[in-house]
């Protein structure tokens, strides 16, 4: 199989991933924060040794910042539903991933207004502006994507910080993309909520997600529940990480997320970056030679583009392009990959798109296997037809 | 010296005080603190067999949110 659906989830894991899942299982099979034994407090320090881990590699404050999540987009939940109130206005992208569109257009039914900001792929002034323009007197909050899942459009998420802080405004970020890819740098730029998917781009398991943020204390929570600290009292606890994590945690996840993000420092997350940015563009050199596909972006390079490409065939539903590539042993995701809002943008609401990122571990030969398959259903899709 | 435990509440804490106080060579670890009636319940604690008092000044100094002092359990 040539596996091109890394923006869904990377795979495979790295060895040392399945081997860090493995040995959780056996050797950290307490609950952790729990109790005082030796493998409760053993299963506490694997967990409090990937918080560290996090923290570094984000450049958090520290250990305490980190949040474990089922995924991004429980974090990208607990953000904007523990801080965002009647009355109050969010900016968001038109890119944004349901994740973000989703929660937002369930707090408008509860009165939280928001602006979509336009993105001006390649022109980062002008999405600054569009941003600007976008904030109002009751504006409480700035989220957006770093990087859209469907068309890698990256934005200037450094700017639009400075911006936000210009007028006082927290700021939090769909990692979901670009962690272990895209440097994210919290202390240099200065971002306030980070939601991070750990199955993606840090090559965890999937069921691990962290939010990282210095003011988890600030965010009304969601869940509330057994934290293992202050049990007596019936309110959740104020102080992080417990605050934003009530019950058993995901404990073999975490340990592989360890592992992922230690595989990721190791590498180095521009080295990987790199390698699928030239990978991808020798897709797209291929693509952009055959007649029949469409594209709907430039060639990707890093400064405007996370490595994540979407076509089309023309005349052929996306789905149905992505059946025949399976057929073939390439799995791709078709459709509208969870954003119909990134779709709007690019006028593919009514076909979606073929969907194509690869990973540290994609070769030069899959990506011409994957072009080589790509002629075989584009001379399928042109021969007679009954 | 005062009592031995310094209570932080959280397993995080706990450990990155523990982290912090180990660079400073002092000894301690990290324990599951005994139910009183200034606690809510439950929490981790750092165990400090020396010098407690300047432990907790390292911990205060770091910003390590303190939560107070308490005895082991019984028996030790």
């Amino acid at each position: 199989m040539i596996y091109l659906d890394n923006a869904a989830t990377t795979y495979p894991k790295p060895a040392s991933v399945r081997r860090a899942v493995a040995d959780a299982l056996v050797r950290y099979g307490a609950n952790p924060g729990r109790a005082g034994h030796s493998m409760s407090l053993a299963a506490s320090e694997e967990i409090f040794r990937c918080r560290s881990a996090a923290a570094d590699f984000f450049h958090a404050p520290g250990p305490e910042c980190v949040a474990f999540t089922l995924n991004c987009t429980n974090a990208v939940n607990y953000v904007l539903k523990g801080l965002l109130k009647p009355g109050d206005h969010v900016v968001i992208s038109c890119l944004e991933h349901n994740a973000v569109y989703r929660p937002v257009h369930a707090l408008a039914r509860r009165g939280v207004e928001f602006t979509e900001a336009r993105v001006f792929p390649g022109d980062n002034d002008r999405t600054v502006d569009a941003f600007r323009q976008a904030i109002r007197s009751n504006t409480r909050l700035i989220f957006c994507t770093h990087a859209s899942n469907v068309w890698g459009i990256r934005l200037p998420v450094e700017r639009i910080a400075a911006l936000a802080h210009e007028y006082r405004i927290p700021i939090g970020l769909d990692c979901a993309q670009s962690a272990g890819i895209l440097p994210v740098d919290m202390a240099g730029s200065g971002f306030d909520y980070l939601c991070i998917a750990g199955h993606k781009g840090l090559y965890g398991p999937m069921g691990t997600g962290m939010l990282i943020t210095p003011n988890g204390a600030g965010l009304e929570t969601v869940i509330q529940g057994g934290t293992g600290t202050e049990s007596a009292l019936a309110e959740q606890p104020a102080g992080m990480p417990e605050r934003l994590e009530s019950g058993t945690q995901n404990m073999p996840g975490i340990a592989g997320l360890r592992a992922g993000i230690e595989f990721v420092r190791r590498r180095g997350p521009q080295v990987i970056a790199r390698h699928e940015t030239a990978l991808l563009r020798r897709i797209y050199r291929g693509l952009s030679s055959l007649p029949g596909i469409v594209l709907y972006t430039p060639e990707p390079d890093l400064r405007h583009f996370a490595p994540v490409l979407s076509f089309n065939v023309a005349g052929l539903p996306s789905e149905t392009a992505a059946r025949g590539l399976n057929e073939q042993g390439v799995a791709v995701r078709a459709g509208l990959h969870c954003a119909p809002t990134a779709h709007r943008f690019m006028g593919t609401l009514e076909t979606g798109a073929v969907r194509v990122c690869p990973s540290a571990f994609t070769t030069e030969a899959d990506a011409d296997g994957f072009l080589r398959a790509v002629k075989r259903l584009l001379r399928k899709n042109s021969g007679p037809k009954d | 010296m005062g009592k031995p435990l310094i209570v932080v509440g959280s397993v995080t804490f706990a450990m990155k005080g523990r982290n912090l106080l180990e660079k400073r060579g002092i000894q301690c670890s990290v324990e599951r603190i005994p139910r009183s009636a200034e606690n809510h319940g439950c929490g981790y604690g750092i165990y400090v067999p020396g010098d407690p008092d300047a432990a907790e000044r390292v911990l205060r100094l770091a910003g390590i949110p303190l939560l107070g002092r308490e005895k082991r359990g019984v028996g030790r």
